[in-house]
């Protein structure tokens, strides 16, 4: 049987990690690559366009500026992308797929934790390091646009890997999978 | 083409523009931070690059279906 393990019952925790995971893994990549779209269109707005680094805001920020200043939005961010990468993990029931959903999970952990900082320098007006703005830790040594892309990129890049290992387990994975998400399981239960 | 092959040519399109941005990244801030920050720029675009490789190397040499699957 294909969809060996996937229940039909249970804790909502239960559930969008087996019947609701395909689901609720679809609808988180929908936010994290409209996210990313927005970033690779301000990083292009910069690095190939030219413009200004302050009036780069990517596609939503041309809109709404307030976007791109808001703190509270940043960090509302990354701690929707905390709080799914660690609800979405138990789903990861292969070897490989979960090593790379959990190293995921602990960057972002960190890139959370940087962008908390933000938050609390924002809401008390008090900066640290004696900085005009708020400034999170690496923001001492790397410009801000850069230092979110690279976040974006180290937590997406062991993302991506753990989502294709759970498409697409190799031979030699055990686990089982509670969820409808893996290719062949999909392929093999519909009547085509 | 097989669906393995299709998600990894997405995926792969999408870590190519990674890797075309970090690489104009590193030019475009060779030419307007200071040298101190241009260094630390181009030293977490370049390990931008690094996990963006390491990502496609991985997707690409094997390994194919598992579990239940056909292999």
């Amino acid at each position: 049987m294909a969809h060996a393990a996937v229940g039909t019952s249970g804790t909502f925790m239960e559930r969008i990690n087996s019947e609701w995971h395909e689901v609720a893994m679809r609808a988180f990549m929908f936010v994290v690559l409209g996210h990313w779209m927005e970033h690779f269109l301000q990083t292009f707005q910069i690095y190939v366009l030219g413009w200004p680094v302050p009036q780069a805001k990517g596609m939503l920020g041309m809109v709404f500026p307030g976007l791109v200043t808001s703190e509270v939005l940043h960090y509302g961010y990354a701690l929707v992308m905390l709080l799914a990468l660690w609800a979405l993990r138990p789903g990861f029931t292969g070897k490989q797929e979960r090593w790379w959903w959990t190293l995921a999970l602990c960057i972002q952990f960190f890139h959370h934790f940087e962008h908390a900082l933000l938050q609390v320098q924002a809401l008390s007006g008090h900066y640290l390091f004696g900085r005009p703005v708020p400034t999170s830790i690496a923001q001492l040594w790397v410009p801000r646009v850069e230092l979110h892309l690279f976040y974006n990129t180290i937590v997406f890049v062991p993302m991506l890997l753990g989502m294709y290992y759970h498409l697409f387990p190799p031979e030699t994975e055990t686990g089982r999978p509670q969820c409808s998400c893996a290719w062949h399981s999909r392929s093999l239960a519909s009547p085509v | 083409m097989t669906a393995q092959n299709a998600i990894r040519l997405a995926m792969t399109v999408f870590t190519g523009i990674v890797l075309a941005l970090t690489a104009v990244g590193i030019r475009w801030t060779s030419q307007h931070q200071p040298p101190s920050a241009a260094f630390a720029s181009a030293l977490v675009l370049g390990t931008s690059s690094a996990f963006a490789v390491i990502a496609l190397v991985i997707i690409w040499r094997g390994a194919g279906p598992g579990r239940d699957g056909n292999g």
